[in-house]
């Protein structure tokens, strides 16, 4: 069983949490998408989403460390290194920052279609790849402390406290 | 001997002004031979599971000896136990012991997964026969949430046993049994690691439980106040 698949099994396991949170990246994705000027007025705009997305993986980091305790105990009693938990973690974050944003992208993709109003120019929107790039730097930024925090399970205290 | 404890202790809480006694787990001797089946006994709280972390390696003590299946414990680095408790000792923890997110084979083979005493072509053999010892081949697939209690400490059995340790430690593996299942459960343990000529050592309250033990340790009296040290 590789790393990957103990990746896959946990965001599974936690789908809940992720689906919501994917919701949430979704919509702002296309919120992004759709809001103009953000490229060419400079970095000002991007503070606030940004300081947002970082907010919202750092809310999701502390949660797979906490709510995944148990299994993180579990994983290093049978000889699971904290790093392998930290990509576990941390590659969650990950999966659900690049499915929120090809939700986005769809989002966007269908309200174009059936809008009515006059298209925007491109070159003045945020694009695809930008939300994406946004977003992935968002969860490594956010979810990077919790996990490692959450990863450096000390055997000895939890078998000591059971 | 398979395991031999001298002299072993660990300060709890340390005192903190010089008239006050410190919270103490102290062990003088404790011998158990190669492949024999004990029973460490005594009530809820009284250091059991400390006991059994500081045997695994897991937690550091501050004095005395502990020697493994010939291999001497570093207690005051727990981390240096780390590959020789992978390879030779089977751990069953009290309480949840099982991956909710895993299939029970794959809880199994994660025993494997990690201690790369097993080459991961014989992953699945190793795995579906220790599934198949403890009466579980058939529910391979089913996802843990599903199973009865019992059924579930036969699983965390069977990974405590897969990569075939040369001590095994159960932390009060029949807490939460019916005393039927209980029993089946202790009965199979001792059949487990009889087959594979393994030390079993088994952590409980239960004087029913420790009775179906050739060997007994009281472990009333592991914590004591003490002015160590002065």
């Amino acid at each position: 069983m590789s790393t990957f698949v103990l990746l896959m099994k946990q965001f599974w396991a936690h789908g809940r949490f992720h689906g919501l949170l994917m919701i949430v990246l979704a919509l702002s994705g296309w919120r992004l998408r759709t809001r103009e000027g953000i490229w060419s007025e400079g970095v000002d705009d991007l503070i606030g989403p940004s300081a947002l997305l970082v907010g919202l993986f750092y809310l999701l980091g502390s949660y797979l460390a906490r709510a995944g305790e148990e299994d993180w105990l579990q994983l290093r009693l049978v000889g699971a290194k904290p790093i392998v938990l930290f990509l576990i973690m941390i590659g969650q974050a990950i999966l659900v920052a690049i499915i929120g944003a090809i939700f986005s992208e769809l989002i966007h993709q269908v309200m174009t279609m059936f809008s009515t109003a006059p298209t925007r120019p491109m070159e003045n929107r945020f694009n695809s790849l930008g939300v994406m790039i946004l977003f992935g730097i968002s969860a490594i930024l956010g979810s990077a402390y919790p996990s490692w925090r959450g990863c450096r399970v000390d055997l000895s205290e939890r078998i000591g406290r059971r | 001997m398979s395991i031999v404890v001298r002299f072993l202790r660990k300060i709890l809480h340390a005192r903190i002004s010089p008239g006050e006694p410190s919270l103490v787990l102290e062990l003088p001797s404790l011998e158990i031979p190669t492949g024999s089946f004990a029973a460490v006994m005594g009530p809820s709280g009284c250091g059991k599971s400390l006991l059994m972390g500081i045997m695994a390696g897991i937690i550091p003590a501050d004095e005395g000896e502990i020697v493994l299946a010939d291999h001497a414990l570093d207690l005051r680095q727990s981390a240096l136990n780390e590959a020789f408790r992978l390879r030779s000792i089977g751990i069953l923890l009290q309480g949840r012991n099982l991956l909710e997110s895993l299939t029970v084979f794959e809880n199994v083979a994660l025993g494997l997964r990690f201690s790369r005493t097993y080459p991961r072509l014989q992953w699945r053999t190793r795995s579906m026969e220790m599934l198949a010892r403890v009466g579980l081949a058939h529910l391979a697939r089913e996802w843990p949430s599903r199973l009865s209690p019992a059924q579930r400490q036969k699983v965390s059995l069977a990974r405590s046993l897969v990569h075939h340790p040369r001590v095994v430690l159960l932390d009060e593996p029949t807490a939460r049994l019916d005393p039927a299942s209980a029993a089946q459960m202790i009965q199979l343990a001792i059949e487990t690691t009889r087959e594979g000529g393994q030390t079993l050592v088994l952590f409980t309250d239960d004087p029913a439980i420790a009775g179906r033990f050739e060997t007994r340790f009281d472990a009333s009296h592991l914590l004591v106040r003490s002015d160590f040290p002065s």
